[in-house]
């Protein structure tokens, strides 16, 4: 438990020493040309293209983090959501939780004047992950949803049902079942 | 809340006041949907969607995207949510969704035999309640209401209502680890980690598993819940004891009961050195009566490996008391140790 | 303003930090009224600092060049943003800051090691003197065995830790700054930077004695 101990400011100073010495780790001179070129073609590209919404994912993260934008930032959201579920064989027309009427393109906010006083990454909050990274991680995912239950059953599941119908295996640790009453009790293993 | 407090006054006019009987007064059905919308309302809010992508190969060894949806609950103010389902090794996001927007959590843990995992959303949404675990909640009685709040599909929070109607430990060849609660709530697809309540408005347990043959559900008791997620917290998984005993059932003198007899022991054990010998009946552990094997599985269930056990057994018409050493499974497991034949 | 540091000198002091901010509002403007290419001249000036912050939290040479890259393009998209209340220099710290954190996010699982070979430069000279070995050869082992033992033990701080001690450390930033860019209290930072040194303290005692 050595973090209820205080160490000595000589011990202080030799472990920023040693941190320090990550310092060293530096690329070379190779490497800062190859950045170079890198970076100033993605410049280029940043500016060159006309960016729609639905082109530039990286985009679509930046809008939705703007607080400002919070009611077409959940229909945005959805709008993604319902795509994927429609998907589905027996899924017909379903409501989501709000009215999704509009799916057209949200317009880049560069020239907003209601854009937020802080950049966009920023939040006012106590956390360092910022509201932006929040969504950041659902738009990626482009597979068809499987809303799943466990079921136990003694017949087979029609395909169009589309549940996952294998019932899961338990296992009482120490103690296992036969089929009918009476059954030995097997005493110490499980399947796990 | 005002809600709230309607719903508890008419659950305990339900309760309280004569058995609600078919053909009763018009009141009673409407106290009824009353008592639905009302635990609704209270409890909607802590009910969220839970969503898991996992990166796996498909068969031509492509990486793919799996999306698995389930309900899951907020049992805490600090963001814990429980659901069910099985976290695998492979990458996975996994995130809630509340009120149409998204938000990351981490795993914190999960159990396999229950099928119940733990998660800790990130950042937090801006209002949410959770739903409270009273570890020592009592089973309720075969054809007491029950009431769920659900995430089905990709649908809003949904209210249900149905019957507690029955206790297994088992289902066909599919063994409980500990005995669940039959209700009569049909649960479909993404409805898996719904909250279960009762007339009282308190939570009963979780949904694991839908039989959809005859319209039920299987849900885990809240008083297995509160111990499974105590030991996610502590241990990001259950640890579970094991008991190197071989225990059968058999009809007792009358064929009106069942005895509880240990079969056999596990040479050189720790219960082999305690004096425990085959042929022992099992009357008591640590205080409870052990009626049947269930109440054994039951019993063990909520003990810690590392205890010792205190059994009440029968031998010779006397009575004996033993203390037996629950053993740690991960001993068992890792040398692949077996007592007996599978079954018969 | 900056918290005056009794055991290392920070890399810039808090003068020569205003005085920065102030010249890089003036191309910041610049870049505004249009004159995109003077962007190249925040590249140039930053590009080592934004690269170590995110080098050190990622662990990892070739996605450091990368989120590097996209930290400086989201500046350059957002510069229009910009309004001058924090210094540029704490803005891109940020968005670095961000980049690093949702790529750790999504590659939790997947983290792999690829670590810069150390630069022997004058102050590496101290520290090796005091390594405790008889031969040349064998303090350059021990150095790469330090390496990897630091490397090791700074990925064992969760990110949250990592961070607060690599701006601190390895950056020399004030408190105050720290708190800026990360987004919490001052208190915050300083107890983050209090356990994650006594984590690694504990983690590498048998170099420091």
């Amino acid at each position: 438990m050595l973090f209820g101990k205080k160490f000595s400011p000589k011990d202080d100073e030799r472990l920023s020493h040693l941190i320090q010495l990550k310092r060293q780790e530096k690329p070379d001179e190779a490497f800062w040309d190859k950045f170079d070129e890198e970076i100033r073609s993605k410049q280029l590209a940043a500016l060159v293209h006309a960016q729609s919404w639905y082109e530039k994912v990286g985009k679509l993260s930046i809008l939705i983090a703007r607080k400002s934008a919070a009611a077409t930032a959940t229909a945005s959201i959805l709008a993604l959501g319902v795509f994927t579920v429609l998907q589905t064989d027996y899924f017909t027309g379903a409501q989501t939780t709000t009215s999704l009427t509009q799916t057209e393109p949200m317009r880049p906010a560069a020239d907003d004047a209601s854009a937020i006083d802080q950049p966009i990454f920023i939040v006012n909050d106590l956390h360092p992950q910022a509201e932006a990274n929040e969504v950041d991680f659902s738009y990626g995912i482009n597979a068809t949803p499987s809303y799943e239950i466990n079921a136990l059953t003694k017949k087979s599941i029609p395909v169009n049902y589309q549940i996952i119908a294998e019932p899961k295996q338990f296992t009482a640790g120490h103690i296992n079942f036969g089929t009918d009453l009476g059954a030995k009790v097997i005493g110490t293993w499980s399947h796990f | 809340m005002a809600a709230r407090a309607s719903v508890i006054i008419l659950a305990t006019s339900l309760l309280a006041g004569p058995q609600v009987a078919y053909g009763q007064s018009r009141g009673s059905v409407l106290d009824l949907q009353k008592a639905v919308q009302g635990i609704y309302q209270d409890r909607k809010n802590a009910v969220v969607r839970v969503k898991v992508a996992t990166e796996t190969l498909s068969e031509n060894n492509e990486p793919k995207v799996v999306l698995r949806v389930f309900s899951g609950f907020f049992i805490s103010e600090k963001g814990q949510v429980l659901t069910s389902y099985l976290p695998t090794d492979n990458a996975t996001r996994v995130w809630i969704e509340k009120g149409g927007i998204s938000f990351l959590a981490d795993i914190v843990g999960s159990d396999a035999r229950t099928n119940v995992a733990l998660l800790q959303v990130i950042n937090l949404p801006d209002s949410f309640d959770y739903i409270k675990l009273i570890e020592d909640k009592e089973s309720l009685e075969i054809g007491a209401l029950a009431f769920s709040v659900t995430s089905p599909l990709d649908f809003s929070p949904t209210p249900k209502f149905g019957l507690v109607t029955g206790y297994e430990s088992h289902f066909a060849e599919v063994v409980f680890p500990l005995t669940y609660t039959r209700l009569s709530i049909s649960i479909g697809p993404a409805e898996g980690g719904s909250p279960a309540f009762d007339a009282g408005n308190e939570l009963i347990g979780i949904v694991m598993a839908t039989l959809p043959e005859v319209d039920s559900s299987y849900i885990i008791p809240t008083k297995a819940l509160a111990r499974i997620v105590s030991h996610l917290t502590q241990y990001q998984k259950v640890r579970y004891g094991l008991l190197p005993i071989e225990f059968e059932e058999k009809p007792d003198t009358y064929n009106i009961g069942k005895r509880v007899l240990v079969k056999s022991i596990v040479p050189g054990s720790p219960a082999e050195r305690s004096g425990l010998q085959l042929g022992d009946e099992i009357l008591n552990l640590e205080g409870s009566q052990i009626a049947d094997l269930n109440d054994l599985r039951d019993s063990i269930f909520f003990k810690d490996p590392g205890d010792f056990l205190l059994f009440t057994i029968k031998r010779d018409q006397k009575e004996l008391e033993f203390a037996i050493l629950l053993e740690p499974e991960e001993d068992h497991i890792a040398e692949g140790n077996t007592v007996g034949s599978s079954n018969n | 303003m900056s918290v005056i540091k009794t055991i290392t000198k920070p890399l810039v002091s808090s003068p020569e930090r205003r005085l920065e901010a102030d010249e890089d509002l003036v191309i910041v403007r610049k870049i505004q009224a249009g004159d995109v290419d003077a962007f190249d001249s925040l590249i140039l000036k930053y590009r080592e600092r934004v690269y170590s912050v995110i080098y050190n939290l990622t662990s990892n040479r070739e996605d450091a060049s990368d989120l590097t890259q996209e930290a400086f393009i989201k500046a350059f998209q957002s510069i229009k943003r910009f309004k001058g209340q924090s210094s540029f220099f704490t803005w891109l710290y940020r968005i670095a800051l961000n980049t690093s954190l949702t790529h750790l996010r999504k590659y939790k699982l997947r983290r792999f090691f690829s670590f810069e070979k150390m630069v022997e430069e004058d102050h590496t000279e101290g520290f090796i003197e005091n390594l405790k070995t008889e031969s040349d050869s064998d303090k350059a082992a021990l150095m790469t065995e330090l390496q990897e033992r630091l490397n090791d033990a700074f990925q064992k701080l969760s990110v949250k830790h990592r961070t607060v001690i690599t701006l601190f450390e390895i950056d020399g930033l004030s408190h105050k700054e720290i708190s800026d860019i990360v987004g919490t209290s001052i208190g915050t930072v300083r107890s983050r930077l209090h356990y994650a040194k006594q984590f690694l303290q504990g983690e590498l005692k048998d170099y420091i004695r």
